[in-house]
């Protein structure tokens, strides 16, 4: 039977790449669980720290092929690419539907996440890395050109550029696995739906990065658009 | 190159004789006086290293309660860089304690 204790243990221990975990995960388990005191349900956070600092370092010094790097990393970057494709166009797509917009930027922009998004998700990835460049370009260059102009609310929309910057790395980096396959498919899907939930509800930004439309001019709260509203 | 502390004292466990991981972790434990305790982590990265270096090997697996435990022995190679490291050791802190008797700085004269 397996306890709370050792179910915690050997997610812990995933953190390991498999060829380590392989070799030593079940003797760690055996050592772990002697180490442990009565009624312990957790692992001790010092434990869990050391193993999650080894494991970290085992996976950015073996190379275990797929992708620009190694194993741990391709696979990271094969799930955090199309989780920061999907929030990004999420929160596009909501700017565009909630209001008029002064100029095409943000269709433009909706339309190439929305490109990115679907090579991502058939799975071809050099596709979904190049399109991911090109969509990076659609979100910087705006900001760039008006940043002259008028800057302020270029730095509080900085986080759409950066958040691209990381799409589009992590899409070129990204290893052969599918993201569902990482992550496992049921937390793919939470992890899918957090955005479009925030976005919907509104918890977060997006007004932000178009300062002049009305839907941000109304939102008292967010002190991105007080600059805008003379 | 000197052996780090928890390696040193993960060897001189081994020396007593062949054990398992938490063997290993209550020896060393109890070699320090409780001031090194080895998080599971540490202590297989470093076993993982001695076993790639060639100093421990594994001596037995067994299965205890359905669980596999895995026991590691010292190697010859194993037992001679922990001769040499103990008398690198043993030397350092001969001289740091003649060196405090002389001095005079521990003012109780504490023993070194």
């Amino acid at each position: 039977m397996t306890t709370p204790l050792e179910a915690r243990y050997e997610r812990l221990l995933r953190v390991y790449p498999a060829a380590f975990r392989r070799a030593h995960g079940e003797d760690m388990l055996t050592t772990m669980l002697a180490d442990a005191g009565d009624g312990q349900r957790w692992p001790r956070p010092g434990d869990a720290a050391d193993i999650v600092l080894h494991g970290l370092r085992l996976r950015l010094s073996r190379r275990s092929g797929g992708g620009l790097l190694g194993g741990g990393w391709a696979d990271a970057c094969a799930l955090i690419g199309p989780l920061a494709v999907v929030t990004l166009f999420t929160f596009r797509l909501t700017g565009v539907l909630r209001g008029p917009h002064p100029g095409s930027a943000p269709l433009l922009q909706t339309a190439a996440w929305a490109l990115v998004a679907v090579a991502a998700f058939a799975g071809l990835r050099r596709g979904a890395a190049v399109l991911g460049w090109v969509a990076l370009l659609a979100e910087v260059a705006p900001p760039v050109r008006q940043f002259t102009s008028d800057p302020v609310p270029v730095v509080y929309g900085l986080w759409w550029s950066v958040l691209a910057l990381v799409a589009a790395v992590a899409l070129t980096a990204a290893g052969p696995r599918r993201p569902w396959a990482v992550a496992g498919t049921r937390r793919f899907a939470v992890l899918v739906a957090a955005p479009s939930s925030s976005a919907r509800s509104g918890s977060s930004a997006p007004g932000c990065s178009s300062p002049r439309t009305p839907a941000s001019a109304r939102s008292t709260s967010r002190t991105c658009s007080a600059p805008r509203r003379t | 190159m000197p052996l780090k502390e928890s390696a040193f004292l993960i060897l001189s466990a081994l020396a007593a004789e062949p054990t398992h991981g938490y063997g290993i972790m209550k020896d060393v434990e109890q070699q320090s006086g409780g001031a090194v305790r080895l998080r599971p982590g540490t202590l297989y990265a470093v076993l993982a290293e001695l076993v790639d270096g060639g100093l421990i090997e594994v001596d037995s697996e067994e299965v205890v309660q359905s669980r596999l435990r895995r026991n590691y022995r010292l190697t010859a190679p194993g037992a001679r860089q922990l001769a040499t490291e103990a008398d690198r050791r043993r030397a350092a802190a001969d001289t740091a304690g003649r060196r405090l008797r002389t001095s005079g700085l521990l003012a109780g004269g504490g023993a070194a």
